[in-house]
């Protein structure tokens, strides 16, 4: 349960340093201009073009066989101005996957943790007299 | 979007279905009776991975009946020995509902099942709530 906690913790943490990229973030299309191979699965390669007219190389970390992007095919980023690599897909899983996974860990954790204590009184072996 | 309505649907009918399998078995452990039950065996399994153990309690219960109750989880070395003790639970009356008087062994499926649905509750709701940061 301890276990839960912490992560339940580090998950809102995870969800106020999303939140807080995203309001300080600049929205940016990113383009995807070539597919990268990964075990015979294809992620895209995406290059971002920034309000000052950079341009950012952004890999999907996610692949699938066929592909599910097609180049041409374009997407909305979010990157700190002040910080131009830092770019994120705009997307609910993209922007808050740490805070997702660690959510999802927690959360079974605390309930079977917490189980225990709760139940614990009501399994034990009468006392005899 | 489909799939996050998914996730809510389908985390409120398995959160239903454990609260109400949970209730069910805090009223079973609540009214059963209890008893120590002896090992008097310990059964063995051979098949092509080798020999695999499982130990067959005797329960006394207070109907002076005896249960039979052969262990579900077989090892590939004997972790019980003939003698030893264990507490297990029971409806008098309907032998087939012994089992050890254990947390796990006899909460592990709902709580499972409700951990299942909350996490599907809470990602499915942090879509909707979330969705004004990422325009979904």
């Amino acid at each position: 349960m301890l276990t839960g906690v912490i992560l339940f913790a580090i998950s809102l943490y995870k969800l106020k340093q999303s939140v807080d990229f995203i309001n300080r973030s600049e929205r940016a299309i990113g383009t995807v201009t070539s597919l990268h191979e990964i075990d015979g699965a294809y992620s895209p390669v995406f290059t971002v073009k920034t309000k000052d007219n950079a341009q950012v190389i952004y890999h999907h970390a996610s692949a699938t066989n066929p592909s599910s992007w097609d180049i041409g095919e374009e997407a909305m980023f979010l990157y700190d101005p002040g910080d131009p690599r830092s770019v994120a897909m705009m997307s609910y899983f993209w922007l808050f996957n740490w805070a997702i996974l660690f959510m999802g860990i927690a959360i079974p954790l605390i309930i079977l943790g917490a189980g225990y204590y709760m139940i614990r009184p009501v399994i034990q072996m009468p006392q005899k007299a | 979007m489909l799939i996050y309505l998914i996730f809510i649907i389908v985390g409120v009918l398995l959160l239903a279905f454990a609260l109400l399998d949970l209730k069910g078995r805090l009223k079973f452990v609540k009214n059963a009776e209890r008893s120590v039950g002896t090992v008097s065996r310990v059964a063995e399994r051979k098949d092509d991975d080798g020999t695999y153990y499982s130990p067959v309690f005797e329960i006394n219960t207070s109907q002076n009946e005896t249960i039979t109750y052969r262990h579900g989880t077989s090892s590939s070395s004997p972790r019980w020995q003939v003698g030893q003790e264990a507490v297990f639970i029971y409806e008098p009356g309907k032998p087939d509902t012994a089992r050890f008087l254990d947390y796990w062994d006899i909460f592990w499926f709902p709580l499972c099942v409700l951990a299942v649905a909350v996490d599907l509750l809470v990602i499915g709701c942090g879509y909707f709530l979330l969705r004004g940061y990422f325009g979904g």
